[in-house]
């Protein structure tokens, strides 16, 4: 490691027109993306420590070894503290950026910029774990582009020019190596599944909690990310059954809906299907968690997973990656027995809270002890009672939320409706659950697809109703819509469509992101989404079995001689170099000579001259003929001077073949006869 | 390494003839298989960052991280050609070494030729035993520079120079090319001038041999006519051109400061001795007073002229040490 310290740019950071602000820039925009992930302190210690560098550089000294492990032990416990461990890219990237700062605090020589470049080089990598999204990945092209030509700037060890001066050539290079990079991204042997758990890459699990508190959802029904498109085989559903199921919930704690204790017994037997199955195909971003969703409800799917007795779909692992599967749907499912145990479970409330909701679901019942007749009232208080629905509701009392409310704020969404209707059926005997998932989805009618996002998500309830099995009841839909904020209008337009509503569509902006939905589609299908299936697929396709291990390692072969074979093209200056200059004076000046001939095929300038010349006047002839044998002499050489080859550029340019030949006087031949049609 | 390096107290065959100034070094095109390359540690710090990306990718399926990892693969690969192609083709013109003083740097002087419309780009000279390189200087398209490499002399006699090697880093420092040089003629190292001087040794204006048609200073004395040996500097040309034939202008050197450096008479050890006679040999040479250097092994008759000066010095350095 010796030998590094002293580069042949010499000491790196000392010089006034140094590199080292450049550099500590563009590994600011490298950690750029993650600024919002990261903790505040982090970000801020990591500039301190830059700006303490670029204040005082150090004078060819470092500071003392105890400080430094000091300072690395420190910066080791409080990421540790802070992400309770160092599993996953986000901690991976925090602990990246305090070694990267105090790296960079330090550094003194070449040697230590260098490193630096190498982080940088890495962490971009790290956030791309993060995210893939087109945006992110141009962007970190951008910065990938600045890194390259920082460094191709520290390395010539330059005075002059700006730290990214060398971009350019940084360009030539990166373009030079793409066609490398594809063939290796493509042929490369893609191993499927992780090679260790590293932990999630993502910072926050993608779709639904686990767990339903009052506000649980508000965060999801915010974010516009999208969570996985649908495509139907054959007609969509009609839009009041487009609901995703998600985790059921049907344990009330009081103020919390949790996941039931049984859902890991297999599904009911004693179902019945009705109507129409519906087929599609799903595109699940990595959400991170098991729940994969599925059109109510599943009967058959192409994806290991399974169905558990409250119909929820679930991988067997965390999905950490986009993932496809086909999945067959019968809206129309009914069921014929309620296991004891189950009937008892769905109509448990906790004791003793909310006296006044029971009250009105036992009136309820008293006035008609039928459970259409119950639910039929249950949504009509809602509908009838000043109930409005906003995404900002008042915070509600920890013992008694259900009757503070139905009765005080009378302001929620989704989930306040589903659980107080679920409360209230509970407590007029009728067996329900609360069912969390996605409606609606937005079409994108360029790519032929259905988008759900984060901010489809929806809960709903399910209650039992003798003879029929599972019911879903939307207690929201109940609300006047003259009732809904404005605020939630336009985040919920697709539960509003869902309820027959249409708003106004945006227009171009609508179309923007319906081309943009689309694109994104693309990007996750191939560019993504290619993995060892697909790779087979390909080279299936091309020809090629994957069997044969000669095969692709001949492929890699030929990906890495690739920059040898385009090193024998000789390209000096990067990718600027064009068609020869001489070349194309020679072109112009033929074109030019036209009305005296034009060269046969075979005819070599030298020849092809000695034959024009005898039609030119005396003079020109000769100058012609000069010109052509200093052509041929530039043409035919190795490496010709740049600036003889500038001046017979110039002096084919100059050059005047003089007045056009009297057609008429002359007896054409065979070369002027082919010339004809020009010189007119 | 033809000639075989040579250490201070070994016998030259041929001591008398000093071989600096006098061989010519033939020009030579770097060929394309004498060319090494190998990674330098720094690339080899890149590869590890390299296959750590790439297992990241492996792990969480990242494919844009893939496409990453092999992009800067693929640059890493092509910078590798370029590196080599830094040196290939170079048409290198070493020059002899001059002989200096024991104690000074020796500049090794290499001329470069980039015939080629391709930038050479961060060469460097750089010894074996050298930690320290020279400066690294591109070289542009279809021009010519001089690479100068100090090295330090410590002792008086033969000495053989490092051998070179002329090795490039650029573009990103993460292969080194280089080729060994043909290694340089031995040159001759003087002894250290004593430092403070003594007094020289009072002229001896009797015991020298005139030689009147040497120096430039001496007086006019005459016409005589031409013999054959004259030089032609000192044919009175006018009476040539008069037709009166081929006269030689006679000279008469000053009749003083003619001294002879005996060794004999030179106070101090064997070094010391040799310091001080080489410190006075300087001195008259700059003022240009003929003198004669006599040692056990030598007798050089007084003069003044930079053959001379040559000589004499080679001799010192050249002295043999007694046995031990």
């Amino acid at each position: 490691m010796r030998g590094m310290r002293s580069g042949p740019a010499g000491e790196g950071g000392a010089s006034a027109n140094s590199p080292v602000p450049g550099l500590f820039i563009t590994l600011a925009l490298v950690w750029l993306p993650l600024f919002r992930e990261l903790p505040a302190w982090m970000v801020g210690s990591a500039g301190l420590m830059l700006i303490a560098r670029l204040r005082r550089p150090w004078p060819g000294q470092r500071p003392s070894l105890w400080i430094r492990l000091l300072l690395i032990g420190v910066g080791l416990a409080f990421v540790l503290i802070t992400f309770h461990g160092l599993n996953g890219a986000l901690p991976g990237s925090a602990l990246l950026l305090l070694m990267a700062a105090l790296k960079a605090f330090e550094s003194t020589s070449l040697r230590d910029l260098r490193i630096l470049v190498l982080i940088g080089y890495f962490e971009i990598g790290a956030d791309l774990f993060l995210s893939q999204a087109p945006i992110v990945v141009l962007y970190l092209a951008v910065v990938t582009l600045l890194l390259t030509a920082l460094w191709l700037h520290l390395e010539s060890g330059r005075e002059k020019g700006g730290p990214w001066s060398a971009w350019r050539e940084a360009l030539g290079w990166l373009i030079r190596a793409l066609p490398t990079a594809l063939i290796l991204f493509f042929v490369f042997p893609r191993i499927p599944g992780p090679l260790w758990g590293l932990g999630p890459a993502s910072t926050h699990p993608l779709g639904l909690p686990r767990h339903l508190d009052p506000g649980s959802l508000n965060r999801i029904v915010l974010s516009h990310q999208i969570v996985f498109r649908i495509r139907y085989r054959g007609p969509p559903p009609p839009r009041t059954d487009r609901y995703f199921r998600g985790p059921v919930f049907n344990h009330f704690t009081g103020t919390t809906w949790l996941p039931g204790r049984t859902t890991h017994l297999p599904p009911p037997r004693t179902t019945r299907l009705f109507g129409a199955a519906y087929r599609y195909r799903i595109t699940l971003e990595p959400t991170e968690t098991r729940a994969l969703y599925a059109l109510d409800f599943p009967v058959d799917w192409s994806i290991a997973a399974r169905l558990d007795s409250l119909f929820e779909l679930r991988a067997p692992f965390p999905i950490h990656r986009l993932t496809h599967y086909e999945a067959i749907s019968y809206p129309d499912l009914r069921m014929e027995h309620l296991p004891e145990m189950t009937r008892l479970r769905d109509l448990a409330l906790p004791i003793g809270a909310d006296p006044k909701s029971r009250a009105l679901a036992l009136h309820w019942r008293e006035k008609d002890p039928h459970s259409r007749a119950i639910i039929n009232r249950a949504l009509s208080f809602f509908h009838n009672q000043p109930f409005y629905y906003t995404l900002h509701p008042p915070l509600l009392t920890k013992t008694n939320p259900i009757d503070d409310f139905l009765f005080r704020t009378r302001r929620g969404f989704c989930q306040h409706y589903a659980s107080a209707f679920a409360f209230l059926m509970r407590a007029a005997g009728i067996p329900a659950r609360v069912v969390t998932g996605f409606v609606g989805g937005h079409y994108n009618s360029i790519g032929g697809f259905y988008v759900i996002r984060e901010s489809d998500a929806h809960a709903w309830d399910e209650v039992w109703i003798h003879g029929r099995g599972w019911m879903r009841v939307d207690p929201t839909q109940a609300i006047a819509v003259s009732r809904v904020s404005p605020g939630a209008r336009a985040v919920l337009s697709g539960h509003l469509r869902l309820a027959g509503l249409e708003l106004p569509d945006q227009g171009l902006w609508l179309h923007l992101q319906t081309s943009w939905d689309a694109f994104d589609a693309i990007w996750d299908r191939w560019v993504l989404g290619y993995g060892p299936r697909l790779q087979e697929r390909l080279l299936h396709d091309v020809g090629f079995g994957l069997a044969q291990t000669a095969e692709w390692a001949g492929f890699i072969l030929i990906a890495l001689g690739f920059p040898f074979f385009l090193n024998r093209l000789r390209w000096p200056n990067g990718f600027r170099r064009s068609r020869r200059i001489e070349e194309k004076a020679w072109q112009r000046l033929l074109r030019r000579m036209r009305p005296w001939g034009i060269p046969k095929a075979w005819e070599p300038p030298m020849v092809f001259a000695r034959r024009m010349s005898v039609q030119l006047i005396a003079d020109k002839g000769q100058d012609f003929l000069a010109l052509a044998h200093r052509y041929s002499d530039l043409h035919y050489q190795n490496d010709p001077l740049p600036e003889e080859v500038r001046r017979f550029a110039e002096a084919a340019s100059r050059y005047d073949p003089g007045p056009g030949p009297a057609r008429a006087e002359k007896k054409p031949t065979q070369g002027d006869a082919q010339a004809t049609p020009d010189s007119k | 390494m033809s000639i075989p390096r040579i250490r201070r107290g070994q016998e030259e065959p041929d001591a008398g003839r000093v071989p600096t100034g006098s061989a010519e070094f033939s020009r030579q095109t770097v060929p394309y298989r004498k060319t090494y390359i190998l990674p330098t540690p720094f690339g080899l710090a890149f590869a590890l960052m390299l296959a750590a990306l790439f297992l990241g990718a492996m792990n969480y399926n990242n494919n844009m991280a893939f496409l990453l990892a092999f992009l800067l693969a693929g640059t890493a690969l092509l910078s590798m050609s370029r590196v080599h192609g830094n040196l290939v083709g170079l048409v290198i013109h070493p020059e002899p070494p001059a002989p200096v003083f024991a104690g000074e740097n020796l500049p090794l002087v290499i001329h470069l030729e980039n015939p080629s419309s391709l930038p050479r780009l961060g060469l460097v000279l750089r010894t074996s035993h050298l930690a320290e390189p020279g400066r690294a200087v591109d070289l542009p398209a279809h021009s010519s520079l001089t690479l100068t490499l100090s090295v330090p002399t410590r002792m008086r006699g033969w000495f053989a120079p490092p051998s070179l090697r002329l090795e490039s880093r650029r573009p990103f420092g993460l292969f080194v090319a280089w080729i060994r040089l043909p290694p340089l003629p031995p040159t001759v190292i003087y002894p250290v001038p004593a430092n403070p001087a003594l007094p020289l040794p009072p002229p001896s204006t009797g015991s020298g041999s005139r030689r009147p048609d040497q120096a430039d200073v001496e007086d006019f004395q005459g016409l005589r006519r031409y013999r054959p040996g004259d030089t032609l500097r000192h044919i009175h040309w006018p009476a040539y051109a008069r037709g009166g034939g081929l006269l030689t202008k006679r000279f008469e050197a000053p009749p003083t400061e003619t001294r002879i450096l005996n060794w004999l008479e030179t106070p101090g050890r064997l070094e010391e001795r040799l310091s001080h006679l080489t410190r006075w040999i300087i001195e008259l040479e700059a003022a240009c007073c003929p003198y004669g250097l006599v040692l056990p092994n030598l007798n050089e008759p007084p003069q003044c002229n930079p053959d001379h000066h040559q000589r004499c010095l080679t001799a010192l350095a050249l002295y043999p040490e007694p046995p031990p």
